[in-house]
């Protein structure tokens, strides 16, 4: 694995739903095309 | 420039994932994995983008970091040369620039040497020299003979007429 999206541990914990939005918006960019 | 790694972190920001999702995000450029990973451990940043090893050392160390995921799982380096030669092992007693010791492009070159029979202690000279970028600019200034420098460099570097090496192929 290369590049990994790393994070504390514990800010995982206390705030998983921000995470779930950055993870979301990560793999949206990863299907980004220029002609979108 | 920032590495191929981080292109989708990039690309949220710049096209609005982040905020369409609700976050705001302001992107930083570390050049430097340790460092990169004290910020995140001191809390000056929330999260990186990059840096594996960085990931493994801070559990090691006792500093619990998780990874959320990663979108390569292709090392993205390619070594350039400015002398063509065959194979790696002809980099015996060259320098070679790295970004720091204990950092990915250290780690990588380490295994690409010594999968070349060479030993990276005692047959090269390794220089800390930063990024890709910096370490493509040592290339061009001639201070070093070799580097890993990100694949996103390739046409620069063929247009610069370095050579490209590259390391033994993974079995399939």
């Amino acid at each position: 694995m290369n590049g990994p999206l790393t994070v504390k541990a514990a800010s995982l914990q206390s705030n998983r739903p921000k995470w779930v939005r950055f993870v979301k918006s990560y793999l949206e960019a990863t299907h980004y095309h220029d002609n979108q | 420039m920032f590495p191929t790694v981080s292109f989708p972190v990039f690309i949220a920001q710049e096209k609005g994932f982040f905020e369409k999702n609700g976050l705001k995000a302001e992107i930083i450029r570390i050049n430097s994995e340790p460092t990169t990973y004290q910020a995140l451990i001191s809390g000056d940043i929330d999260a990186t983008s990059g840096a594996p090893t960085g990931l493994v050392q801070s559990n090691l160390q006792g500093v619990p970091v998780v990874s959320l995921g990663s979108w390569d799982n292709l090392v993205s380096y390619t070594v350039a040369t400015r002398e063509k030669i065959g194979d790696l092992s002809q980099l015996k007693r060259e320098k070679i620039g790295i970004n720091r010791l204990g950092g990915k492009s250290s780690l990588i070159l380490r295994v690409m040497l010594e999968d070349a029979g060479l030993n990276t202690t005692k047959d090269v000279t390794l220089l800390q020299l930063g990024g890709s970028q910096e370490r493509l600019a040592a290339l061009m200034r001639g201070g070093i003979d070799a580097a890993p420098v990100d694949f996103a460099f390739e046409p620069k570097m063929k247009q610069l007429g370095f050579f490209l090496v590259t390391g033994k192929k993974l079995p399939s």
